[in-house]
């Protein structure tokens, strides 16, 4: 197996170096999607056999690689994303500047990301870790170095790296204790709540948790879609993963961490698809839902943490394994959905949404993954994403249903936020779906759109497949999942870790019923629908008229509008007292922005302000700065102060 | 029924979600409503599920019957609770009404608008179905029924011409709310649940 892996980076990194000659861009990629593919059947295998190859985790600073089953559970998952990514970079990169550099970042980007889930040691998975945040952006800034790519990569690379250095922090103290490979790190003391603590803020940045989620809708979708695909499927799913390897195998939590992750997650769910259903554009609505998800699977990891500290580990192997379930489905469909923005973006060159429409019958395939994806994203039945979002429900409700009053509370108010989240997915997806793909198109670009090149359509196929497999599967998988919590499943109870009609026969059953039936009442018809003009109380329709994505979520946005505050500019024209035009616009502005970010930035600026006030140039005024802080020094130092 | 029950039960609540998609007015009404909606269905579904410790229906049926339960307050919070989701999925006054025939205050019709003949009856038989499952199920899991199959069956279907009249009791005395208000009331109900949930940690911990 460790064979397999190892011809399969090689592979890879012969894919990195063929696209820098622009002739040779196609064998490039599909060597790395080929390498990809094996890296993730392997990684598959090894997650259902269960024999790890390679080292094993140590404390020691020299970089080591290893697989055991949770990591070949990631591999799986960014193959997932990472293959038809590549595939579609065929396609998708060929018209653009540069297309060869972005291609060989691409590949490195995904051996970064295999490079974090195998490390074995802190040397390699900082190092790893590192460059998964670094490539991306350089890829971003190869393919358009305009002023709002550099500002958002600007903004991705200070969040992220401030953040980050949670990371450090946490990874190295426990290495310095020997808690990575050793007996895990106790839950007393200072020393577990700071690594507690620097690993939520650490990880938790990198999978764009609220309120340090703000880096995350600029970068993602300022950055190629094939690239948009493996950051928003993957990087932000290793970061959770991070966090796993952190809170429950290096340490034993603190009792403050589960249900804090609980809380956090829950509040990232609604606050991310929040800002997504206000989204009018395709890119930053899958970016904001991409916050939501690791919300979920937070929340979920929270739940765990929490009832593992109560020591009912069965229900909290149920939510471990539903949030690695939910970080899987979430991979493939968010993949997908990136890939289609791509796709339509190369189509009709807009990714308004209020500028498409129609693209479902102009763009079969696309639509198809658009719908099947989306419908997963929404968690609607029968699709993964329901499974997965019904699992970490399962896991919440566990974690109220524990003895302990506060718990309790947190878990339900945890219930009812994340139930509003689901509501408000289904909200931005109909919105997405609607917009897009139904109805008569908005604009000439979607009305002259047609179906996107070869290796597009292929990638699309692979990801439909992918879901399809995960809509038959992920009953099966997920007491697979649940199994590699710490705790083991536990002696049974009453939770349930098979949800009905998820996996198997059954569903394939179900589903050839669905088709059937469906197939049936269609020719059962007889006839197709009449052509009718739309009911308008008998006025006729005109082309500018129908809903904007903004009109169909105003209701929502009254209700809530106490909190969102959305600002609104309407501007009349008039000449000779009449009204000549009414030009409107409103948007949504982010509110964790304006509360913390803005004032944040702010009191920098003032404190560099002030610290630059030191640099006066002259060595007379640093000597006396320096005299001073000896001064103080060896006061402190004689009070006994500084040991 | 078992979990298969519980599952059908949010895929009508999501089929519900999709089939909105469609219309443009009445879809954006749904949907606003939903937001709260859903938070309130999953809170019942957390109240309840406390006593029975497990969200299979036939575990909430069994928990549900005898008296025990009316003794735990929470039990009482999954009134109201259900109450409202119950006004909701059947679309009801004063969340919906079901009989307007003007466009603009429709929520449920609207979407159904252009649908005509073979079609528009599925639908409408799909809304009929909806109204009696949701009823059945407030009928099955909140009100009290003997235990044992066969007398609690009876029972629980003898609650549904009860519901229907009391439905049809609270159309006729309110009016159609403000559509900004109903997601207040909906919200509002979310939080009683809350409640429940807090009320039945504390009981548990005495």
């Amino acid at each position: 197996m460790a064979e397999v892996v190892l011809a399969a980076v090689a592979l890879i990194a012969a894919g990195v170096l063929l696209p820098l000659r622009r002739r040779l861009l196609t064998a490039g990629l599909a060597l790395q999607a080929l390498g990809m593919l094996l890296i993730g059947a392997a990684g598959a295998w090894i997650a259902i056999d269960g024999a790890g190859v390679g080292e094993a985790f140590s404390s020691r600073l020299s970089p080591v690689f290893g697989i055991d089953r949770l990591s070949g559970v990631m591999l799986g998952l960014i193959a997932g994303v990472a293959v038809p990514a590549a595939v579609a970079a065929v396609g998708y990169l060929r018209h653009m500047p540069r297309s060869g550099a972005v291609a060989a970042l691409s590949g490195l980007f995904a051996l970064a990301l295999v490079g974090v889930v195998t490390a074995r040691d802190p040397s390699a998975l900082l190092a790893c870790w590192e460059l998964m945040t670094l490539l991306p952006a350089v890829a971003a800034l190869v393919a358009d170095a305009s002023p709002p790519v550099r500002r958002a990569m600007f903004e991705y690379l200070a969040i992220t790296h401030i953040g980050g250095a949670g990371v450090w922090v946490a990874v190295l103290v426990l290495a310095g204790d020997g808690a990575i490979g050793g007996p895990p790190l106790g839950p007393g003391g200072a020393t577990a709540g700071v690594v507690a603590a620097a690993a939520l803020v650490g990880f938790g940045t990198k999978a764009g948790l609220v309120p340090l989620h703000a880096w995350l809708p600029r970068a993602h979708p300022v950055a190629p879609s094939t690239l948009s695909a493996v950051m928003s499927g993957a990087m932000v799913a290793v970061a959770l993963y991070g966090l796993i390897r952190v809170m429950f195998e290096w340490m034993v939590a603190p009792a403050w961490a589960g249900p804090v992750l609980l809380a956090v997650g829950a509040l990232t769910a609604v606050v991310g698809i929040l800002y997504a259903a206000m989204q009018s554009e395709m890119k930053r609505l899958l970016a904001h839902s991409t916050i939501e998800n690791m919300g979920v699977a937070a929340a979920a990891l929270g739940a765990a943490l929490w009832l593992r500290h109560q020591g009912a580990d069965g229900p909290a192997a149920l939510a471990f394994g539903g949030a690695l379930l939910h970080l899987v489905t979430h991979a493939a469909a968010k993949g997908g959905l990136f890939l289609a923005a791509g796709a339509v973006q190369g189509a009709t060159g807009t990714l308004q949404l209020d500028r498409l429409g129609g693209l479902g019958a102009r763009m079969p395939w696309t639509g198809a993954v658009l719908g099947v994806a989306g419908a997963s994203l929404a968690a609607l039945p029968p699709m993964a994403g329901f499974v997965s979002e019904w699992a970490v429900l399962q896991g919440v409700f566990g974690a109220a249903r524990v003895d302990d009053p506060a718990g309790a509370v947190v878990a339900g108010g945890a219930v009812l936020l994340l139930g509003a989240a689901a509501g408000l997915a289904a909200l931005a997806v109909a919105k997405l779906l609607g917009l897009a793909l139904l109805g008569p198109p908005r604009g000439d670009a979607s009305a002259a759109a047609t179906e996107a090149p070869a290796s597009m359509v292929a990638a699309h196929a692979i990801v439909l497949t992918g879901l399809a497999g995960l809509v038959m599967g992920a009953g099966w998988i997920l007491p697979g999942l649940a199994g590699l919590a710490p705790g083991g499943i536990g002696g049974g109870g009453p939770d349930p870790l098979d949800v009905p009609a998820t996996g198997g026969i059954g569903t394939a059953g179900l589903l050839a019923a669905l088709a059937v039936a469906t197939l049936a009442l269609t020719r059962l018809r007889g006839r197709a629908a009449a052509r009718a003009p739309i009911w308008l109380c008998g006025q006729p329709a005109i082309a500018r008229e129908p809903y904007t994505g903004a009109g169909f979520t105003k209701s929502f946005r009254i209700a809530v509008d106490g909190v969102l505050r959305s600002e609104r500019e309407v501007e009349v024209e008039r000449a000779g007292g009449i009204v000549q035009r009414v030009r409107s616009s409103g948007q949504v502005p982010d509110l964790v922005d304006r509360l913390i970010y803005r004032p944040a930035e702010r009191v920098a600026l003032r404190a560099a302000s002030g610290a630059r006030r030191l640099q006066s140039g002259s060595l007379r005024a640093y000597l006396a700065w320096l005299g001073a802080l000896l001064l103080v020094s060896l006061a402190l130092l004689r009070a006994g102060w500084l040991a | 029924m078992g979990l298969l029950a519980a599952a059908r039960f949010t895929a009508a609540m999501s089929a519900w979600d999709t089939s909105a998609a469609f219309g443009m007015m009445g879809a954006a009404r749904d949907m606003a409503y939903a937001v709260s909606g859903e938070a309130l269905l999953l809170g019942t579904l957390l109240v309840l599920s406390l006593p029975a410790g497990t969200t299979d229906l036939r575990g909430l049926w069994a928990s549900a019957a005898e008296a025990d339960v009316w003794s735990s307050p929470a039990h009482w919070a999954a009134l109201p609770a259900m109450a409202l989701v119950v006004l909701l999925e059947t679309g009801r006054q004063p969340i919906d009404n079901p009989d307007t025939h003007l466009e603009l205050t429709m929520i449920h019709e609207g979407p159904l608008l252009e649908y005509a003949g073979r079609d528009l009856a599925m639908l409408q038989w799909a809304a009929g179905a909806r109204h009696w499952v949701v009823m059945l199920l407030a009928a099955g899991v909140v009100l009290p029924h003997p235990a044992g199959p066969l007398p609690g069956a009876i029972v629980t279907l003898a609650w549904l011409p009860v519901l229907a009249v009391a439905a049809a009791v609270t159309e006729s005395w309110q009016a159609k709310m403000r559509l900004g208000r109903a997601p207040r009331l909906l919200a509002s109900g979310a939080l009683v649940t809350l409640l429940g949930v807090a009320a039945w940690a504390f009981g548990a911990g005495l």
